[in-house]
Parts: structure tokens; C-alpha cells; sequence
């Protein structure tokens, strides 16, 4: 069981490492010529924008905070109602949803955007309408931290703020290591991360937030289940009695975990070691809060040496 | 008074379920052995201290399958006596438990919860609320002149259940993140027991619903009356709108509480009478406690397959749909000229 597991987070630090030592060296896959600029989204399709897009318009909430972040700000003219960081972002025109049928498409196309962002994980119906309607649309769905940092360098591109784009990949991962010199000196702690109570719902390692999880030194007991975010029985839960338990989720207090049958059997139980009470945006989204994601599990997983001037930004 | 062959089926039914409970309680992720289930009940006996693992497995066991056990035979022995009681009561082989729209209240206003993010203690006290007001709309459009014939009756509640699914798939659209709770609600499962504070109110619930269910039983003379039609039923002597009234509101009650447990677990509450009408016949006196007990025997059989299989849970309404129907199926064919009767 825990073998895999620590073998799949050694394997994963190697890859992060890999790839920081060869970004420098690697050349821009994008074709980018004078005026027009060529990149492939997540979805392995082509988007050709013919010049800077000065309106922009994200249906997600990473994007949005990605936007922010490499500051082209003042061309994002709308947003879904799920963008609430940074504050001002939600003073944009809010014109989509969570899922593709609360995409008010009349809405995008009445404000003229050129170019829109979202997250889909496939070629939906939604995809085809833009293309249709010849707006162009970036796909922009990392599925773990390095397609999130290579997703960055392309939306740089694409968004003409390329010099922005490498000092934010430069200070992601300037954190991550540091983040990870931090946990270094403690061994890796075994925990179960809670997504939601009823159903009762955990996530893994192919999960993004199962990738920080890792990072900040949790060995998750379900991370080798299948699926991203599987429904588990408590059995396997009081079967592998993790060190710790990490509630994402409003749902429960810490005094209703522990009145659940069978759990009070839990070293985490006994020992006092739940936490609640997370900042479920910045675990969950895949922008440019990276670092505070693995700062939230940091603090759960080592309380005793957390202070809280190890949380960058 | 009551056939003979009833009392032997029911006693004989109770054996088979007591056998397949033993079975499920042994049956789990966790591999629990009758040895150690031994070792745990001897040591117990003497007062001796149990060793860590020991510890565990009698937590396992006791805090974690004997509930869901016994909260599985409720709800299927609750779900197929509905069942049994509104197929004869509706005089319509294709009724459910949940064709006069209480699940579907209890479901809307557990939706609520869920989009409000409001602790998950309020879950089983919204869906009873949710279960009763649908009951009552249910009832107030399907009187008529105090009269409450069984196609209004039939009718108002697929009204309801349409309006309560249009609702609730409006509410699914803004659902978000929290989309995957409601279509849990909707497959139903018995793993709410264990993150839902409901436990303690088991014996609580437990007494209701046994209660509920012997109630519905005494009707079952009536139900076997109203077979025949109201107008045969009223001239053997049976007073049709009261006892049409008092069994819908004690089956929908029965099916409101089951689902503030479990959500709606389909397929149960449709088959299992059927499928034991087949075996001991349509009278009602035999059909409903042994349809009872069928239905929890097989809920918890699904149930134990569905925690079973891995450490992932896969929704036991999947399971009592997947194994269910080509039962069924089979059944049929063997048993052609049984379906006719109801």
C-alpha cells in the first residue's frame, strides 16, 4: 500500500525537478511570428490569434486569478460567478456559470470578445460553438503542477505577457522547492483528505489537489485509488488509521468527525489531529495561489512547526 | 384466521434473512474472519482486554456493519411493503414507492441543504419535512368530495413528481460542486449512516418504522377487498375512503422516512412484491410481511456488494437495478401467467 504511494510522490518531485533544470534550456514550442501567434490548448487544438487580444473573457476561476496574476487585467471583460480573487474581479461582468449549460452564450458574443478561456476536459458541444461563432477559445485544463506550469508559459504567449508568464513560473517554482526544503526535514506524514461528508468522497494522487496534498508532505492513504475523486467506505479508512485528517469541505465540525461511529478508534482522532477549516479556493484551483494551497496542508500536516511567515505572498 | 402457510413462509423468510444478515456482517473491505468475530464475542465474555487489531475490527463490526445491517433491512422491508401496499391500493403493477412524489419532496428539500451548505445534520430533519408537505399537496389535490379514488390519486402524485423534478433539476443546475451530493440523493445509499449523525436515532426510527409497517399490515384484509374495486370492497363491509386515506399517509410516511436515510434507492420497493406475489400469491396478509422481509434481505445482499467490491462505494440503487432485473427477468419467463394478478 505505502510503497506505491511514496515511490509516486519520489517519482513526481524527480519529474518537478526535471523539468525546472530543462525549462531553462527548452525552446518555445509556439510558432510565433510577427502578428499572428499559434499555441495548442488542452485539448490538443490549434488557436490562432491574429493579434494581442485586448478582450478577454474567463469562465473559470484560476484563469481569472491567472489573468490577474500576469497582469492583463484591464482586457479581461468578463468573468463566471465563481471569480472571486482577486476582490476587484468580481466587479466584472459576470456572464457564465459552473457548467456549460450556465454559459450565457448570448452574453459572451453581445460583448465581443477576442478570445475566451475556460476549463473544459473535452471537446463539449460548448467548444464547437465557439468555434462556430469564430471566437477564439482556449482550453486551458492542467491535469497536475507541470501542465499547470507549461499552461502558463502558453497563456503568456498568448496573452503577449511573456516576460510576466516566466517570472510567475520562476516564483511557483522558487516556492514549491522552497516549500519543499521546508518539509524535508520531516518525514512524510499518512493522512485522509476529505472532499465531501455525504457522500463520503476523498481524492487522489491524478487529482490536482491530491498533487499539493503531496507536495506538502501528506501521504495520502487513498491516493492510488482509481478515479480522481472517489466515494470510500469508513472501513478503509479505520483500516489504514491515518495520522492525520484534513477536511476540505464546510460541511462538518471537528466534533461531528468525531462522534462518527468507528471513528474515535482513529490515531487522528485521539490524537487531536483534524483540520478544518481550509481555504478550499486555493487548494483546489489550478493559478497562480499554488503556494498557499501547499502552505494550507503544510500547517495541517506539521502544526508544530508551522509558522505562519513560511506562507509566501 | 391467518392461513397456516403464511405463519411457516414468514418464520422461514426470517431464517433466510437472519442467515444472509450473518453473511453480510462478515463481508466487508476489511477482511474479518468468523474467527476473530469469535475471539472478539469469548473475550468479551471472560472481561479479557482486546489487542489493538482486535480492537478494530470489533469497532468495524459493530460501529460500522450492524448499523448499516439493520438500517438496510429497514429501508428495504419499508420500501417493498410500500411498494406492496401502493400496487394494490393503486391497482397499477407498474406503482412504486415512489410514484405519489414523496421521494422526490424529501429529495427537493434535502437539495436545499446541500446548496445552502447547511450542516448535514439538518439532511434527515429537511427530508421528513419535505416528505410530509408533499404528502399533503399530494392529498389536497387528489380529494374529491372527500372521496379519494385511485386514478386522481395516481395522477396528482405524477403531477407532483414532475413539478418536484423540475425543481430539483433547476436547483441541479446551480448546484456547482455540490452537483454529486444531489445525485447521491437521487441513486440513494446506505453509506449516509456513517457521516450523516443519524446512528444515534436508530433505535428511535427503527421502532417508528416497524411500527408504520405492522400498521400497514393490519390493513391487509382491506387492501385485499380494494382488489376487487371500491364498490365490491365497500359491499364486503369496508369503509373505502378512510382506510384509502389512512394507508396512503402511513405508506408515504414509511417511504418519507426511508428516504431521509438513504435517499431513493430504486428498483426495491417495484420488484420485491412482485416478485413475491409470484411465489406466495396475491393476499396481501402473506405478501406484505414477506415482502418485507425479502426487501431486506436483498437490500442488504446489494449493499454488501456495493461496500464490498473495493474501497470505492458504488451507489446500491447501480447494484439493485444491475442483479435485480435479470432476476426479475428470468422470473418471468418462468412465471408467466403470475404477473397478471395483483
Amino acid at each position: 500500500m505505502r510503497i506505491p504511494n511514496r515511490f509516486l510522490m519520489v517519482l513526481s518531485l524527480a519529474m518537478i525537478f526535471l523539468f525546472f533544470s530543462s525549462c531553462q534550456k527548452q525552446k518555445p514550442k509556439e510558432k510565433t511570428t510577427s502578428q499572428s501567434i499559434k499555441v495548442k490548448d488542452f485539448l490538443g487544438r490549434e488557436v490562432v490569434l491574429s493579434k494581442k487580444p485586448l478582450r478577454i473573457v474567463s469562465l473559470a476561476p484560476n484563469v481569472t486569478e491567472l489573468i490577474y496574476a500576469l497582469g492583463a487585467e484591464e482586457n479581461l471583460i468578463g468573468v463566471s460567478r465563481f471569480c472571486n480573487y482577486p476582490p476587484q474581479a468580481k466587479e466584472k461582468p459576470q456572464l457564465a456559470g459552473f457548467s456549460d449549460s450556465e454559459v450565457n452564450l448570448e452574453a459572451i458574443v453581445s460583448v465581443q470578445p477576442d478570445l475566451v478561456i475556460a476549463t473544459p476536459t473535452r471537446i463539449t458541444p460548448l467548444v464547437g460553438k465557439f468555434e462556430n461563432l469564430d471566437i477564439p477559445f482556449y482550453a486551458f485544463s492542467p491535469e497536475n503542477i507541470l501542465d499547470l506550469l507549461g499552461g502558463i508559459k502558453q497563456l503568456g504567449v498568448l496573452l503577449r505577457h511573456e516576460s510576466q508568464a516566466d517570472s510567475l513560473i520562476n516564483r511557483l517554482k522558487r516556492e514549491i522547492s522552497e516549500m519543499q526544503q521546508a518539509r524535508s526535514h520531516f518525514s512524510a506524514r499518512s493522512v485522509f483528505l476529505e472532499i465531501s461528508a455525504t457522500p463520503l468522497t476523498t481524492a487522489t494522487n491524478l487529482s490536482f489537489v491530491g498533487q499539493i496534498l503531496m507536495i506538502a508532505g501528506g501521504l495520502n492513504i487513498s491516493g492510488d485509488l482509481k478515479g480522481e475523486y472517489p466515494q470510500v467506505n469508513p472501513e478503509f479508512i479505520l483500516e489504514n488509521d491515518p495520522e492525520t485528517i484534513i477536511i476540505a469541505h464546510p460541511e462538518t465540525t471537528i466534533e461531528e468527525i468525531k462522534a462518527r461511529p468507528g471513528w474515535s478508534q482513529l490515531q487522528a482522532v485521539k490524537n487531536g489531529r483534524i483540520c478544518v477549516d481550509l481555504n478550499q479556493d486555493v487548494i483546489f484551483r489550478a493559478g497562480p495561489r499554488l503556494s498557499q494551497g501547499i502552505t494550507e496542508f503544510y500547517r495541517c500536516l506539521y502544526p508544530n512547526f508551522y509558522t505562519p511567515s513560511d506562507s509566501t505572498q | 384466521m391467518i392461513p397456516r402457510k403464511f405463519i411457516f413462509a414468514t418464520i422461514f423468510s426470517l431464517i433466510c434473512l437472519g442467515l444472509i444478515a450473518l453473511f453480510c456482517l462478515i463481508t466487508g473491505y476489511s477482511d474479518i474472519s468468523w474467527r476473530d468475530v469469535l475471539d472478539i464475542v469469548s473475550r468479551r465474555l471472560k472481561g479479557e482486554e482486546l489487542s489493538q487489531s482486535l480492537q478494530r475490527e470489533q469497532s468495524i463490526l459493530l460501529e460500522l456493519r450492524v448499523p448499516r445491517i439493520w438500517l438496510g433491512t429497514l429501508v428495504g422491508g419499508s420500501l417493498s411493503i410500500s411498494g406492496s401496499v401502493f400496487q394494490g391500493l393503486l391497482r397499477n403493477p407498474l406503482a412504486d414507492p415512489y410514484i405519489l412524489g414523496v421521494s422526490s419532496g424529501a429529495i427537493l428539500c434535502m437539495s436545499i441543504v446541500i446548496l445552502l451548505k447547511l450542516p448535514s445534520t439538518f439532511l434527515p430533519i429537511f427530508a421528513l419535512i419535505g416528505a410530509i408537505s408533499s404528502l399533503f399537496l399530494v392529498y389536497s389535490l387528489a380529494v374529491e368530495n372527500k372521496r379519494l379514488s385511485s386514478n386522481t390519486l395516481l395522477l396528482a402524485g405524477v403531477i407532483s413528481n414532475f413539478f418536484f423534478s423540475a425543481l430539483l433539476m433547476f436547483f441541479m443546475t446551480k448546484a456547482g460542486s455540490q452537483l454529486v451530493e444531489i445525485i447521491n440523493l437521487l441513486m440513494g445509499s446506505l453509506a449516509f449512516i456513517h457521516t450523516m449523525p443519524i446512528q444515534g436515532f436508530l433505535p428511535i426510527i427503527s421502532f417508528i418504522i416497524i411500527l408504520l409497517s405492522g400498521g400497514l399490515w393490519l390493513f391487509s384484509r382491506d387492501l385485499n377487498a380494494l382488489a376487487f374495486g371500491d364498490e365490491i370492497a365497500r359491499s364486503m363491509g369496508v369503509d373505502v375512503v378512510k382506510t384509502k386515506k389512512l394507508l396512503f399517509i402511513l405508506t408515504s410516511s414509511l417511504v418519507g422516512l426511508s428516504v431521509s436515510l438513504s435517499g431513493a434507492i430504486g428498483f426495491v420497493g417495484l420488484i420485491i412484491p412482485h416478485l413475491v406475489r409470484m411465489i406466495i400469491g396475491p393476499d396481501h396478509r402473506g405478501l406484505m410481511p414477506i415482502s418485507f422481509i425479502a426487501g431486506g434481505g436483498f437490500l442488504i445482499l446489494c449493499d454488501t456488494a456495493a461496500r464490498s467490491l473495493s474501497a470505492v462505494e458504488i451507489p446500491v440503487g447501480v447494484i439493485t437495478s444491475f442483479f435485480g432485473a435479470p432476476f426479475f427477468a428470468a422470473l418471468l419467463k418462468i412465471k408467466k401467467s403470475s404477473w397478471q394478478s395483483i
